[in-house]
């Protein structure tokens, strides 16, 4: 039995499924930092690397705390499920 | 033997979810009991009614059976004036009283007993009608507001009430609020201050005691537009509202309110027809650059839902 | 066809009829509660779209969305999966095909009208609990309780000795859900006032979801994996674990919605802790069920139940890493009352939980039906309109709540959080259109798996034929 849970096979639902999952987890995160660290004077904070007055670019911070949550939960996910899918296709149940 | 830890596991439910409503139905209600009503929730109360919503007196939800609250500057039986004003809350005879006067506990301790003894409120009877005031006394040296059944005390009737006020000092009150609830204002603007930080926008938020005797209390969860609780005290002009209802983009060009032109009805104040579509065509020509005016927004009817409407938020949301 | 069952005989109806009526309504409803949803997302990004009528106008449309998605959709799934669940764990036959039927047919008639009513703006003004008490009574003893007698009842016959945690979920959720709604209903029917009735609306607000919602889903997912893949439960013990818990954690958090209001200040901290307590059901449920897949997890990307299944299983760790802490008091404070909460939300009841529906009315309509599915092109196209969009609106809505939490904090005129806000409101509303358009792709393709199917060979599974031509 060949592998079936190559890359190839896996990417969009990682994309999608293991990505959304991971960004859940980052917006909690990023929540709870920007509460900590956010609580200062106005002017000088308006998340990591944008500008304070516009509340457009507020989530700033947690937005990227989304994404790398995102790719960090896809990418363990996306190794799991190949190792899973070599464990599967040697039809060896033993290995757990 | 199986069937003996069925039996356990049932009963290990009822046992576990009774333990949790205990916690969070009896435990609060000793809290919520010992709320003293405040001016506000006096306030709310009597001019509300019973209930607002789906209810005997008003299953269609369209604002019946509500009493009105009026604006006096003097004593509609002695004529002695009033500085500043005060709100008197007339139910005509068969409309349903607000919870407090019949159900005096409610109202919290040292205000049921001043509305008892000094307010008479015992003594409104629903079959003739009666009208309630707030005044202002003290209970074991503190002081509380009260209920003042006028009817009782000074022997004011409703008729005469609502006569001596005039229309342009009638307050719709309770069908303000029941449109506020049917045309869902309540899914975009909150009720509810939160604790922290609203105060500078938005006011204080509630206190226990601000809402004893109202129903529903909508204070509304999810907040897309600006809290409402204290907006009269923020923006109190009726005719920048009556701009704001007709058309939200006339006063606010990003607002993403609804229009609720609908809520004007057939006539504006004159009796004269309002021209829906020529209002809307006369708008887009202005909204694309046709013409340097907008419309005039029409001049709501005196049953007019909106003018109820505008009435409760500028009586009500102080 | 549902009329002549109605007065048959119990004996006469072929087992499997309630499942099918309730599956079909349940995908009706969904359809029609995307597309109303869709639609007022439309009005949200668009307010001059379609304006100047009462009956769509924005507040007369949003409340039917909710419950139409809550008691029509999600509601009725839970009532098909019971229909065919309990008496396939119990080894045995549904004890009243005929009690089952009445249920459907209530359900329907009575949410219908419930909703119709509300569109017009016969509201009770509570939110969740907005229907009318008279409505609030049919569901309650013409829904509910046949409901509940039919799967109690179904229980008690079994032909088996121990009772499996789906149907443990079930008959304990069913119960919960009538003292609930009879307890979050009680402001209506005896006027009860003030800060009591806000506190019950958000009382029932709560356990709506966290009694009914989302541990209904999770039984039904004990219930599809093991089924589908073949494996056995990983764990039993984790299993009651999460039960156990749900029962004693999940049925007090209530006040963490109300985190502004002049609650007693004990009756918050207690709510908070509790809504982190959170985690250890949701803990030992994902664990369990991402456990079971040991061994198959090839299906995940090739069977198409599977990947529902599973898609709901993994948006229940977000959802739960959320819920509990966002209303602990640090994060609630920024997040309240924003487009989080409305994301939030979504990922329970249009994540999670539909998805692990979405599956299990797919493979239970398959398996009583005895057809296989019409087009799996077409499903496959369903997964992805229903996940992307889905995706879409999770996101656009979290980020525009994090910026409307921002401006709430930084006390910026709110008419700039407004036009901060205006793209992501187009993307949420290209998002629901997105599984709007999946769901009637849905019911065409179950319709025709209904209609065309073809007929699977006794002793076989629907989804084992999925790829044999």
């Amino acid at each position: 039995m060949k592998n079936k849970l190559t890359l190839g096979k896996t990417f969009f639902v990682l994309i999608v499924a293991a990505f959304t999952t991971g960004m859940g987890n980052g917006s909690v995160f990023g929540a709870a930092v920007m509460c900590a660290v956010g609580r200062g004077p106005y002017d000088n904070w308006g998340g990591w690397g944008a500008e304070a007055f516009d509340p457009s670019t507020f989530s700033g911070f947690v937005d990227w705390m989304m994404l790398v949550f995102g790719l960090a939960f896809a990418i363990i996910t996306g190794l799991a499920m190949s190792k899973h899918g070599e464990i599967e296709s040697r039809g060896d149940n033993t290995a757990w | 033997m199986g069937f003996q830890q069925y039996r356990f596991g049932a009963a290990a439910i009822g046992l576990m979810f009774g333990f949790s409503m205990c916690i969070t139905l009896l435990g609060p209600s000793n809290d919520f009991r010992s709320g003293v009503s405040t001016w506000v929730g006096l306030d709310k109360q009597l001019s509300l009614g019973r209930v607002i919503g789906f209810s005997y007196e008003d299953p269609l939800v369209i604002g019946d059976g509500k009493p009105v609250t009026v604006i006096l500057d003097k004593d509609p039986k002695t004529g002695a004036t009033y500085d500043p004003p005060i709100r008197a809350y007339v139910y005509e005879p068969g409309i349903k009283f607000s919870p407090g006067v019949n159900h005096n506990e409610l109202l919290g301790p040292g205000v049921m007993e001043l509305s008892l003894n000094t307010g008479k409120i015992g003594q409104a009877d629903m079959s003739n009608g009666a009208v309630f005031t707030i005044a202002q006394g003290e209970f074991n040296g503190e002081e509380v507001d009260y209920i003042v059944n006028q009817t009782a005390v000074s022997g004011w009737q409703p008729g005469q009430v609502l006569k001596a006020a005039g229309d342009e000092n009638h307050r719709y009150v309770g069908k303000g609020k029941t449109i506020f609830i049917t045309e869902g204002c309540w899914w975009c603007h909150t009720l509810l201050p939160e604790q922290t930080q609203d105060w500078q926008f938005f006011g204080a938020p509630p206190f226990l005691g601000d809402m004893n005797g109202e129903m529903p209390t909508a204070f509304g969860s999810d907040r897309k537009a600006p809290d409402l609780l204290h907006v009269a005290a923020r923006n109190s002009s009726r005719e920048w509202m009556t701009m704001h209802f007709f058309n939200p983009r006339l006063v606010q060009p990003n607002s993403i309110m609804p229009r609720f032109d609908y809520l004007w009805g057939k006539t504006d104040i004159n009796g004269k027809s309002i021209d829906y579509k020529k209002w809307r065509s006369d708008y887009t020509a202005y909204v694309n650059g046709q013409s340097i005016y907008p419309p005039e927004v029409p001049e709501p009817a005196r049953d007019s839902e909106v003018r109820a409407l505008m009435d409760w938020v500028l009586t009500s949301l102080r | 066809m549902l009329m002549k069952y109605l007065f048959a005989k119990n004996d006469e109806i072929p087992a499997g009829s309630a499942t099918i009526f309730f599956g079909f309504s349940s995908i009706f409803w969904f359809v029609v509660g995307t597309g109303l949803g869709s639609f007022n997302a439309a009005k949200l990004a668009f307010p001059d779209w379609v304006t100047g009528t009462e009956l769509f106008a924005f507040g007369h449309m949003r409340q039917v969305h909710v419950l139409a998605v809550i008691l029509g959709w999600i509601s009725m799934a839970f009532g098909m999966t019971m229909m065919y669940m309990t008496p396939a764990l119990g080894n045995t036959k549904l004890w009243s095909e005929k009690l089952g039927l009445w249920t459907v047919f209530m359900w329907n008639v009575g949410l219908s009208l419930g909703l119709i009513l509300l569109w017009m703006g016969i509201t009770a003004g509570r939110e969740y609990s907005d229907l009318i008490w008279p409505i609030d009574l049919v569901v309650i003893f013409g829904v509910l309780l046949p409901l509940g007698i039919n799967v109690w009842m179904t229980i008690a016959h079994r032909r088996t000795q121990g009772i499996y945690i789906t149907n443990w979920f079930f008959g304990a959720c069913i119960f919960m859900l009538m003292i609930v709604f009879l307890v979050g209903n009680s402001p209506e029917l005896f006027n009860l006032t003030g800060l009591t009735e806000a506190y019950l609306t958000f009382w029932f607000a709560h356990n709506v979801l966290g009694l009914w919602i989302t541990p209904v889903a999770a039984a039904i997912a004990y219930y599809t994996i093991p089924k589908l893949t073949g494996n056995p439960l990983y764990s039993h013990r984790i299993g009651h674990l999460h039960f156990w818990a749900i029962i004693a954690f999940y049925s007090t958090p209530a006040s963490h919605h109300l985190m502004s209001a002049p609650l007693p200040e004990w009756l918050k901290s207690f709510a908070s802790v509790e809504g982190v307590l959170i985690l250890i059901p949701a803990v030992a449920f994902v664990a369990n069920i991402l456990l079971t897949m040991k061994g198959k997890w090839s299906m995940f990307v090739e069977n198409i139940e599977t990947k529902f299944s599973i898609t709901g299983v993994l948006l229940a760790i977000p959802l739960n890493m959320q819920g509990g802490f966002q209303q602990t008091r640090a994060i609630n404070w920024y997040v309240h009352g924003t487009g989080w909460i409305v994301a939030h939300a979504h990922l329970a009841l249009l994540g999670m939980s539909s998805f692990l529906e979405a599956a299990a009315v797919y493979f239970g309509l398959q398996s009583v039906l005895r057809r296989k599915l019409y087009s799996l092109t077409l499903a496959n196209l369903h997964y992805w309109f229903f996940i992307i969009g889905f995706c879409i609106y999770w996101i656009s809505m979290t980020i525009a709540g994090l910026i409307q939490g921002a401006g709430k904090i930084y006390e910026v005129p709110y008419i700039d959080v407004v036009v901060a806000e205006h793209p992501y409101m187009i993307a949420r509303w290209a998002g629901g259109t997105m599984v709007f358009t999946g769901n009637v792709i849905w019911l065409y393709n179950m319709w025709m798996t209904a209609r065309e199917g073809t007929i699977v060979p006794a002793g076989r599974y629907a989804h084992e034929l999925a790829y044999e031509r």
